[in-house]
């Protein structure tokens, strides 16, 4: 290692783990190795130092060349998760050298091993709840009795009634939004928490690979009770440990 | 959403939940929010700075390019 290339440090992988095939690597041609601590190691590719550091040539700031890293780190994280437990470290971990990676491992190895343990088997899937705003709005009109009521008064109301039992709807129609919104989105984490090891995340849960598509089957039953209503559900996965692994390490 | 998920790493995301996705997950390293710079330990990060580019890439990714004046 010289003073023009670093380590870029993907994720932590227990003892013993290999390093992935024909995954992509967060630059075009990189290579990999590991870095071991007694019980875990933590997969790494020797970088140049410079577009990740401040100068001239620092690509830190260009919103394409990050996508594509992202898109890098990710996909090489999800290839070792496809074979193995992975606790993904944050995107843009760059080390010296072996020696200050090795003894951060070191540190807390008990916990990294611990939190391998936790995500063996296991995978992450968010729910998205996304609202299509006029739709919503539509939905309630059509089906909650209070706006309704305010409607039908204001159809039948003098300009300035109207107006008024307008603002009135107005008002009534945003808090139901956010009350259906809200309920809704209670409901998906209770399924979630239903199927889940953990919830790392607030609409995000780990769960054990075996219990997916019953968990999936439930989220699909929603998805088709939500159904033009203006409210649909997104599931989005499965990923790698991403949230289990910041929470699981969150005081260091 | 009736479909089954895919098998982990056997499907590329879409772009945009990649990015929204390392936003704010993975473990943070000891300095890689104080920067480590006279130990030279943790090379760079600059996470924030870092992280800003992750949510500009993602909002570039969602959002169509402005119409030339």
């Amino acid at each position: 290692m010289t003073a023009e290339t670093a380590l870029y440090a993907y994720a932590v992988l227990p003892a013993g783990a290999g390093v992935p095939q024909g995954a992509p690597g967060i630059l075009p041609d990189a290579t990999f190795a590991l870095v071991a601590a007694e019980g875990c190691a933590a997969l790494v590719s020797p970088v140049p130092r410079a577009p990740f550091t401040e100068g001239p040539d620092c690509r830190t700031g260009d919103p394409a060349w990050i996508a594509a890293r992202a898109q890098g780190h990710h996909e090489t994280v999800a290839a070792l998760a496809a074979c193995g437990p992975v606790l993904p470290l944050a995107f843009g971990a760059l080390f010296s050298s072996p020696e200050p990676l090795g003894a951060w491992l070191a540190a807390r190895e008990e916990r990294l091993v611990a939190a391998l343990a936790e995500v063996s088997a296991c995978t992450e899937v968010s729910a998205r709840l996304e609202e299509d705003a006029q739709g919503h709005a539509a939905w309630l009109d059509a089906h909650d009795p209070g706006l309704r009521a305010l409607r039908e008064r204001a159809a039948g109301a003098g300009a300035g009634t109207a107006f008024l039992l307008g603002r009135t709807r107005e008002r009534k129609l945003a808090a139901a939004r956010a009350a259906r919104h809200e309920a809704v989105a209670g409901e998906l984490v209770t399924r979630l928490r239903q199927h889940a090891r953990a919830l790392p995340g607030e609409m995000t849960a780990l769960v054990r690979q075996a219990d997916v598509p019953a968990l999936c089957a439930d989220l699909a039953r929603i998805a088709a009770d939500l159904a033009g209503t203006g409210l649909a559900l997104r599931v989005v996965g499965p990923w790698p440990a991403y949230a289990y692994a910041r929470a699981a390490l969150a005081d260091g | 959403m009736a479909e089954p998920l895919p098998p982990l790493g056997s499907q590329p995301q879409a772009l945009v939940d990649v990015l929204d996705r390392l936003l704010d997950t993975g473990v943070v390293l000891d300095g890689q929010i104080v920067l480590s710079l006279a130990g030279v330990d943790l090379v760079h990060v600059g996470l924030r700075a870092l992280l800003a580019s992750v949510d500009r890439a993602a909002r570039l990714t969602t959002s169509p390019p402005a119409p030339a004046p």
